[in-house]
């Protein structure tokens, strides 16, 4: 079994930053409110609530065509290898703020993101108000692993196929992507803004894809001039290019509720 | 059961009795006026690059603190002002004073860098031609400085990479960043500030300096790696000053590799640009009491 310094479940966890639970406001000098204060405080040790699972699903965006530059670009392909995913109660999510996860789906899925709606699977979560998420694309780095593996079946984060038009010239692309991990134990990102107020079994999450966006990097005028067929592997330019933007353009993370 | 019910007492007396006060100062990091120096150390650059700053200005405003114990209880210092950060007198601007505070711990601090506008006023220090130059272009933050390198180069990305002498760069780079920063927590942990009672608790939301610098976007503790050699490679055409028309000239993803540690996730605007790092990076600049954090920032 892997081991990584990430999120659990364990209720006798604590993360630096404490899941926030108000109280109503009262009047001022209230000797009640101080009471109710000193029972709460009392009452600090007690379940954070029961976990429980709801869906979790992916929303891809749609063939396009979109325009890179002077190329209009139409995606045939993009499957995209997206888990395992963490939701931390706080905005900024790094391995040493969200020692406990408000929510996690261990595993590793491959989406079609050119789909509507693709299933995912279930999400395992506790009460409270998730406010970021880490995530890899398919590839981890645990701390027991001298180096980092891909979990999927796709072996690489994305694999991006299409083609770019541009006055009646075509190319054609086939990018397989790896998006790494920087740090050994680290998800690839951190800090995804992600909140809902709550959740609860009624919930749905739904993780929007875009990779037309990833794809607006590439330099289509510079892969011309070498050819008109392209297959992108890490190293090229425009793997990087890939690479970093799905790095800083994360899937959007959307909750419905029953 | 004892215990339970003098716990209870005790809570009641403190509720009635304990107040303190509380020091609001605005605070520079040391990398604002005493810069970064080239080298593997702490807070130092790593690619050989020195930094220096000529002039550093900020606009701070809306301090609040809260009880999440007590939602009718707030500090708050409102409205907004330019700060000139290098000018600050020793121990920080001194933003508001309050007295007759409870004294517990306030949880929920926020404050705000927002961009300037007709009302935002000078804090005591700054001059007026430095508040003119925020409000009428908006900023939120402008710095100017240096990187010095005596072998520095500026380079191209092609192949083979093109290099040019430039031992000195400079900058000078305004933004309209507007940002709240809120969650704030000191380096020892836990929310907020303490109030003693019968003492002063001195509050500094702190400004740091050397973000644009950082191999990530950090997130709780700084562990990063600092490189400035973007800032030279940036200068397109090599007149020894990298403007922000040139940074948005240049691909983020050829200026920021993974090759050399650079992964700029949780950005709170999606980073296409040089430029757009800059800005990703002006909205992390809001930390608390030195090294700590405010973790939540959302664009104003």
């Amino acid at each position: 079994m892997r081991e990584r310094s990430q999120p659990g479940l364990r209720d006798s966890d604590r993360g630096r930053f404490k899941l926030r639970e108000r109280s109503q406001p009262g009047p001022r000098d209230s000797k009640r409110r101080c009471l109710l204060a000193a029972v709460l405080l009392l009452a600090c040790g007690s379940s954070g609530g029961e976990p429980f699972s709801y869906p979790l699903a992916a929303v891809g965006a749609g063939a396009g065509p979109f325009p890179v530059g002077d190329w209009q670009v139409t995606l045939t392909r993009a499957e995209v290898a997206i888990g395992p995913i963490y939701l931390c109660a706080t905005a900024a999510a790094s391995p040493d703020l969200c020692d406990v996860a408000l929510g996690e789906f261990t595993e590793v899925a491959v989406v079609d993101a050119l789909a509507p709606v693709a299933e995912i699977g279930e999400l395992h979560a506790r009460p409270g108000e998730p406010r970021s998420a880490m995530l890899d694309y398919g590839i981890s780095w645990f701390t027991t692993q001298s180096r980092p593996e891909a979990l999927a079946t796709l072996g690489h984060s994305a694999r991006l196929t299409g083609t770019a038009v541009r006055d009646g010239a075509s190319l054609s692309f086939d990018a397989l992507v790896d998006v790494v991990p920087p740090l050994r134990g680290s998800p690839a990102l951190v800090g995804v803004r992600a909140h809902s107020e709550f959740q609860d079994e009624g919930s749905r999450l739904e993780l929007r894809l875009d990779p037309r966006a990833w794809l607006t990097g590439v330099d289509f005028d510079a892969l011309a001039a070498s050819g008109l067929v392209h297959s992108i592997n890490p190293g090229d330019p425009a793997h990087a290019a890939i690479a970093f933007a799905m790095t800083t353009q994360p899937p959007s993370f959307r909750w419905t509720h029953d | 059961m004892r215990s339970t019910i003098a716990t209870l007492l005790i809570l009641l007396a403190a509720c009635e009795t304990s107040i303190g006060s509380v020091q609001v100062f605005i605070e520079a990091e040391d990398t604002i006026p005493e810069g970064l120096q080239a080298g593997s150390g702490e807070e130092q650059v790593v690619d050989g690059w020195s930094v220096r700053y000529d002039k550093f200005l900020v606009v701070v405003g809306d301090f609040t603190a809260e009880r999440s114990d007590n939602g009718n209880d707030i500090l708050t210092v409102p409205g907004a002002r330019v700060v000139d950060l290098l000018h600050l007198q020793a121990g920080g601007l001194v933003l508001a004073e309050f007295s007759e505070v409870a004294a517990v711990r306030w949880d929920e601090v926020a404050y705000s860098l927002p961009d300037a506008d007709a009302d935002t006023k000078a804090a005591e220090g700054t001059a007026a031609a430095d508040h003119d130059l925020m409000v009428k272009a908006g900023y939120s933050v402008y710095f100017e400085g240096e990187i010095s390198k005596p072998d520095g180069e500026s380079c191209d990305h092609g192949e083979p990479v093109t290099c040019t002498p430039a031992p000195t760069i400079r900058f000078r780079w305004g933004l309209a960043a507007g940002t709240r920063f809120s969650d704030c927590a000191p380096p020892s942990g836990g929310l907020g500030f303490a109030v003693p009672s019968g003492g002063t608790a001195q509050v500094k939301p702190t400004v740091h300096g050397d973000h644009w610098f950082f191999t990530t976007l950090t997130q709780g503790a700084e562990i990063t790696q600092r490189r400035a050699q973007w800032i030279a490679d940036a200068d397109l055409d090599r007149d020894g000053e990298t403007t922000l028309a040139e940074l948005k000239q240049v691909p983020a993803a050829v200026a920021f590799p993974a090759e050399l540690g650079y992964n700029l996730s949780g950005a709170i605007i999606p980073i296409v640009t040089a430029h757009d790092y800059v800005e990703a990076q002006a909205r992390t600049l809001g930390d608390f009491q030195g090294e700590g954090e405010c973790p939540t920032r959302d664009p104003l």
